[in-house]
């Protein structure tokens, strides 16, 4: 009950600081880290302190990490999701599939670039003309295709 | 115990959606869904069984609906996010910039989207325009909400300005 209603409170902090002032998506990350750790630092101490056993500890750090991934995913999915960007382009007017791919062409050009920048300032890639993979984004593209196997998804691109 | 039987059920939902991914065409997150379903029902008879505390049963699930919504967040960022595909694709060898370019140029980029939305029956072709589907709509109406509770609009109308 603890961790419920941990969440419904800061779900509408959240939402209430949102509206106030918008906020990035730094920021946005860092305020349901920030919750998570602190919850989880409670229910470590009442793990300690013999109040709380441990199954009842990790489920309450579950339900904020349940809460927190869901937010976020919403959070991001609504803000520029490009395929919810096509979709609400066709509610206002139908286009040909044409029309449509070629109405989006620049969100994709812009995309791409930018994925590009962030990989490269995060250290993933390195750029020479060719772009290469740092031992870091090795590990992380290691971590990619494992996953794209286990769900037998084949390379679309 | 609770945790640990918890922990087994997630391995085994795991498996049985590799196994069913591997052997027919399902798709990717209603195979999940349908192996999550009855993992989590076979977790809750093995918690209700062990006839412990009711607070351990829920945690016990609690902690299996993490790890079901975890997993399918990754695979569905490994399949969707532009990113994870450019590293998986660099993972066979060095790119180009001109090369990338053209795997992933906008209108390359923007047919995929427009085939996964016909895929996911949310856009469909009538007399050569693509509409929305009646799921497509209620997705925008949703997404549309979302946008509004979250303030989206004021962030991108302050970062425009």
């Amino acid at each position: 009950m603890i961790a419920v209603a941990w969440c419904l409170l800061h779900f509408l902090v959240f939402i209430v600081w949102l509206h106030l002032r918008p906020r990035s998506e730094r920021f946005v990350l860092a305020f349901h880290s920030v919750s998570f750790l602190l919850l989880s630092s409670l229910a470590l101490l009442a793990v300690f302190g013999r109040s709380a056993p441990f199954t009842l500890a990790a489920g309450m750090v579950a339900i904020h990490a349940i809460y927190s991934l869901s937010v976020l995913e919403l959070w991001t999915l609504s803000e520029g999701s490009y395929a919810i960007a096509m979709l609400a382009s066709l509610k206002h007017k139908p286009v040909t599939r044409a029309e449509l791919a070629a109405r989006f062409r620049p969100l994709g050009e812009q995309k791409r670039t930018a994925r590009v920048e962030a990989l490269e300032k995060s250290g993933a890639v390195r750029i020479d003309g060719e772009l290469h993979l740092t031992l870091r984004g090795a590990h992380i593209a290691r971590v990619v295709s494992l996953l794209r196997s286990l769900a037998n998804i084949r390379d679309s691109a | 115990m609770s945790l640990l039987l918890a922990f087994i059920a997630l391995l085994c939902a795991i498996g049985a959606h590799v196994a069913l991914r591997r052997a027919t065409g399902v798709g990717i997150v209603e195979g999940f869904v349908g192996v999550t379903a009855v993992g989590g029902l076979a977790l809750l008879a093995a918690l209700v069984y062990r006839a412990g505390p009711i607070a351990e049963t829920i945690s016990g699930l609690l902690i299996f609906a993490f790890g079901c919504e975890l997993y399918l967040f990754l695979i569905t960022f490994s399949l969707s996010s532009i990113s994870a595909n450019m590293l998986s694709r660099l993972l066979r060898g060095p790119v180009s910039v001109a090369e990338l370019g053209r795997a992933y140029s906008g209108e390359e980029m923007a047919h995929r989207r427009v085939e996964r939305l016909v895929g996911a029956d949310l856009v469909e072709q009538r007399d050569e325009k693509m509409y929305l589907t009646r799921r497509g709509g209620r997705l925008v109406a949703v997404m549309s909400g979302l946008r509004w509770l979250f303030a989206h609009d004021r962030r991108t109308a302050s970062t425009a300005r």
